[in-house]
């Protein structure tokens, strides 16, 4: 059943341990910076498929978490495009939840799925500070030592992240009248 | 700048409108089996490196100066997934308690451990306080891997999916995780880290005597012993974090944690 393609590099120990150390932050980095739920599994295999192909040249300055979060962000935000490209060809307002589609958002899709329509309207450096600050609960020292950005430039992109977030809920308030746990009513 | 208040905290100026949006994604959820179903695709394709200069070449690179409290923030991320989600929120409070990391009582042999403080009341300060609990291994629903079809361009390697919509792959994979055992360690010292991050010491010192316990010889015996310091440096115990760093430097000098303990040990705080 082992069929090795030409050049792909060999599974180590180290690569098994960062794989089970670290599996479960790589899958909830990746939720968190967006990528539906649907395609997490793949996903994930792909940020490790690029662990496992560039292992050797990690060179360790910075940390396996911040490594692995870069992978995340980048493979995060093509997936973004790809799917902004396919809102695009489907006619829906790039600028984020927009009339027909917030009703159809609200009515069939659960809470998460909202949220998610919230944070996909945040770019994505500001979703990962947003989502690491309110949602993980990280610190704004951790967060600026994962994603290797001053602590300033944290508070600021959370700010920024904020201001957002607050335009779109209330957008979506101004449209529906949105009741907390899932039911939204239209007036 | 202060840190301001998280949102999900009321009287953080959040709405409730906000607050309501925000709850529903504290938890993250791994399906059940996923982790080795996703580990045997990437194995299926490449060759196996038991050890040799590789391995020893990639530990050094891959692991060298890495940060313990990265390694830990990332389990505090993690931690919130599957049985533990009690990080989100409980990382909003972090507790100053007084803990001691002396072993504690081994009546708590559960592989999966949370410690439950009552809210509000920072007092407990011996191990034998630490309420622990078990867990069962996250047994949310499996449903069949997800058989999509990719538009992406093919990859070298069969990805995922491609691995999980074969009939027959969709069962476990013929050749059983090697790495079962590893698994159990790095989650029982994820639940640490993740402790050890929300300010639950308790609960950080009840996880990693579990795993000082369960996986006295593991191979994340350095990383138990790195956490285990930092616990005791966070609960003030300097004199005996300071010893215990010096016999870890003295017994893994080229530990990828080994700047990360030095440190601990001459920290003040």
């Amino acid at each position: 059943m082992v069929s090795p393609a030409p050049l792909t590099p060999p599974v180590t120990p180290v690569l098994e341990q960062i794989y089970r150390e670290h599996f479960h932050f790589v899958w909830r980095s990746l939720r968190r910076l967006g990528v539906p739920e649907a395609d997490l599994a793949d996903a994930v295999h792909d940020v490790f498929l690029v662990v496992q192909k560039k292992i050797d040249g990690f060179e360790g300055r910075s940390a396996v978490t911040t490594w692995l979060y870069s992978i995340c962000m980048r493979l995060a935000s093509d997936l973004r495009r790809s799917s902004r490209r396919t809102r695009e060809v489907l006619g829906a307002d790039g600028d984020g939840i927009a009339g027909e589609q917030t009703t159809t958002v609200c009515e069939q899709r659960q809470e998460l799925e909202l949220l998610d329509a919230l944070l996909d309207e945040l770019p994505l450096d500001q979703r990962a500070v947003f989502t690491c600050y309110e949602l993980d609960g990280m610190s704004g020292e951790q967060i600026a030592e994962l994603l290797e950005i001053p602590l300033g430039t944290v508070w600021s992109r959370l700010r920024l992240a904020r201001e957002r977030f607050r335009r779109s809920a209330s957008r979506l308030r101004a449209r529906q009248d949105f009741r907390p746990r899932g039911s939204v009513v239209t007036p | 700048m202060k840190a301001p208040k998280r949102w999900i905290e009321t009287q953080s100026g959040s709405t409730a409108l906000e607050r309501a949006l925000l709850s529903p994604g504290l938890n993250v959820e791994v399906p059940a089996g996923v982790e080795d179903r996703i580990w045997a695709s990437l194995t299926a394709a490449a060759p196996v490196v038991a050890t040799g200069a590789l391995a020893a070449h990639a530990a050094q690179g891959a692991a060298s100066k890495v940060p313990l409290s990265v390694i830990a923030k990332a389990f505090a991320i993690g931690a919130a997934s599957g049985a533990l989600l009690t990080g989100g929120l409980s990382a909003l409070e972090p507790a100053r308690i007084a803990v001691h990391a002396a072993p504690a009582p081994s009546s708590a042999p559960p592989s999966s451990v949370r410690a439950k403080r009552p809210a509000g009341s920072p007092v407990p300060s011996s191990a034998a306080s630490v309420v622990v609990e078990a867990v069962p291994p996250p047994a949310e629903h499996s449903p069949a891997a997800p058989a999509r079809e990719r538009t992406r361009a093919p990859e070298q390697v069969p990805r995922w999916s491609a691995v999980a919509s074969e009939p027959v792959s969709v069962a476990p994979p013929p050749v059983a995780p090697p790495g079962s055992r590893l698994k159990e360690e790095a989650a029982t010292l994820r639940q640490a880290r993740a402790a050890l991050r929300r300010g639950d010491l308790p609960g950080a010192s009840a996880a990693l005597e579990v795993a000082r316990s369960q996986f006295g010889n593991g191979a994340l015996g350095e990383e138990r012993e790195a956490l285990t310091i930092e616990l005791l440096v966070r609960s003030g115990q300097h004199a005996a974090a300071d010893a215990r760093a010096a016999a870890f430097l003295r017994s893994f000098p080229n530990s990828p944690h080994a700047a990360h303990v030095r440190s601990f040990a001459s920290e003040p705080q």
